[in-house]
């Protein structure tokens, strides 16, 4: 009896063991690998393109949303996040002329962000910059405001100046490189990824608590709404079935989202239908930022090689060897037995490649 | 992933650089753990949640708001709704009176400009749904008003809260337009009139 238990208990602790050790190792792979930095690099472009817009916006109407006599006084946002840990840099803007170089201030931040000048440090004022400006008018805040927030603080954490910038421009010229595989690039790709997952999954959870969602009338509720409303889809009307799948796909998009986008072969599915899903909110739903700067997020999931191929003009304008070469390379990317990277992408430790991904040589 | 485990054990190992230093490893993932089940917590805690979600979300509170992060993501749910304006009305010094609504689309170009007055006249009513924080939505109507008599230059301002309910799709296949009078409800906020200063 001693001796089945005792058997008993020695698989309870191989079984422990060895489910530790291989989460231990799976979490190691998941976060502290080096990765190429092409998908974050081009996350911070754009990214800095729409904060610019998003806060280039605010200039036309500046000191009705941040001013002494703004929309919603300071007062009344103190009193609103009284019990709160909101801070604002904007809230030390007494005066038009301070608030007016602030904004001229930020706006810089934004534009050095989308060049990637200093980028390391630009960053992270990007960031404070952000999160000044949504906490100062909360009641003016949508969802573009929280993707800016949660782009703004991942962009931080990794080399994201290391391609498509001046800091790399200026790196090369002094006969240095700035583009190599880096784990904090990988942690920050990784961190957009999981925060889309945890957005998507609560977007499709919340709307099963509607009736809509579950009657399969909640996307004529946005296509009816005038507020919103930037394209006539009324006709939608006479389309009853097609109003139902579309509402029911859009809460199975959402839900399963956060499962099917780690599988390499629903991986393109998933981005295909974020893209309609998100398409379908720039051009009926009258938010065009909002939708855009969803896609920009899910670029997190897109391979590096599939960017390169589209922002190095040897891949695409090289010979139709250097082509198939890169071409293998995406879909090894996307089918191959190897390590994942943050957007299934090959990586490699600086051991297997001390430098940067193999891609297609320019002659 | 299994797969890939049996091909290169090595590339689990991070070699020679400062990431094979266990000990950061192990700090970083702390954090990393913190931090997601920050970001899981914080939609958890919307209502309808547990005490529970409420529990941990006020332990997790500081971090979320002081990083931004403190959100519900529960876009146009649990049903999308009626939108909502405001309607003022402005009255001047030599006794005119005058009307207008925001969000106006004719005025609050381009679109972000407009999208922003409109989430402002939906935080409003927001506000005048919450019955948890009546000096709250008073302040606001009352920092709108004031915002707007000062914008205008006149002595009083009155605000009206209009709802534009959603047509249903046989109001509109039978010829109805989505801005058909009986789908608006309107009803009176608060009358701020104040001697300019």
């Amino acid at each position: 009896m001693f001796a089945r238990l005792r058997l008993l208990f020695e698989l309870v602790c191989v079984y422990v063991r060895n489910a530790t050790s291989a989460a231990s190792d799976q979490w190691n792979r998941l976060w502290f690998l080096p990765a190429d930095t092409t998908t974050l690099c081009l996350i911070r472009v754009l990214a800095g393109v729409m904060l610019f817009y998003s806060h280039a916006i605010w200039t036309l109407d500046l000191e009705a949303f941040f001013g002494e006599q703004s929309w919603m006084t300071r007062d009344v946002v103190n009193q609103m996040f009284a019990d709160g840990y909101t801070w604002s840099i904007l809230s030390w803007c007494r005066t038009p002329a301070s608030l007016w170089a602030m904004h001229v201030l930020t706006l810089t931040t934004f534009a050095l962000l989308t060049i990637g000048l200093w980028t390391r440090a630009v960053s992270v004022l990007a960031f404070l910059c952000t999160i000044s400006y949504a906490y100062r008018t909360p009641g003016a805040l949508y969802g573009l405001d929280q993707v800016n927030g949660f782009l703004s603080l991942y962009l931080m954490l990794g080399p994201s100046g290391s391609r498509f910038s001046v800091d790399a421009w200026r790196a090369k010229r002094a006969g240095r490189s700035l583009d190599r595989p880096s784990v904090t690039a990988n942690i920050a790709v990784r961190l957009m990824q999981c925060q889309l997952c945890v957005i998507y999954l609560f977007a499709g959870l919340s709307k099963l608590q509607g009736q809509t969602w579950w009657t399969g009338l909640a996307v004529w509720g946005g296509v009816a709404n005038q507020e919103y409303q930037t394209l006539d889809l009324t006709w939608l009307a006479d389309w009853p079935l097609l109003v139902n799948f579309l509402t029911h796909a859009t809460v199975a998009w959402e839900i399963s989202y956060c499962v099917l986008i780690w599988n390499r072969w629903t991986r393109p599915l998933v981005l295909l239908g974020a893209v309609a899903i998100h398409l379908g909110i720039v051009t009926a739903l009258g938010m065009p930022t909002f939708g855009l700067a969803m896609l920009i997020a899910n670029l997190s999931f897109v391979s590096p090689q599939l960017i390169r191929l589209f922002f190095e003009p040897i891949a695409v304008e090289g010979s139709s060897s250097r082509t198939s070469e890169a071409t293998s390379e995406l879909l090894s990317a996307t089918s191959g037995r190897r390590v994942d990277g943050p957007t299934g992408d090959r990586l490699r430790t600086p051991l297997l490649s001390p430098s940067r991904p193999p891609r297609v040589k320019s002659k | 992933m299994n797969a890939a485990v049996t091909q290169s054990d090595s590339a689990t190992k991070p070699v020679a650089t400062v990431w094979s230093r266990s000990w950061l490893r192990r700090s970083i993932s702390c954090l990393l753990v913190f931090h997601l089940f920050a970001i899981v917590i914080a939609p958890l805690a919307v209502a309808p949640c547990s005490q529970l979600s409420q529990k941990l979300w006020s332990g997790f509170r500081p971090y979320l708001e002081v990083l931004y992060l403190n959100h519900g993501y529960h876009f146009f749910a649990p049903d999308p709704g009626p939108s909502h304006l405001v309607r003022y009305e402005l009255r001047f010094e030599d006794g005119r009176v005058e009307q207008e609504v925001f969000p106006n689309k004719a005025q609050h170009k381009p679109r972000l400009l407009y999208h922003r007055h409109f989430m402002l006249s939906e935080f409003l009513n927001n506000l005048a749904m919450d019955e948890s924080r009546p000096e709250l939505f008073h302040a606001v109507t009352q920092s709108y008003s004031e915002h707007l008599r000062h914008q205008h230059r006149a002595v009083g301002v009155i605000l009206h809260l209009r709802r534009h309910y959603l047509p249903s799709p046989q109001h509109v296949s039978s010829g109805k337009r989505l801005d058909a009078v009986e789908l608006f409800a309107e009803r009176p906020l608060e009358t701020h009139a104040s001697e300019r200063r």
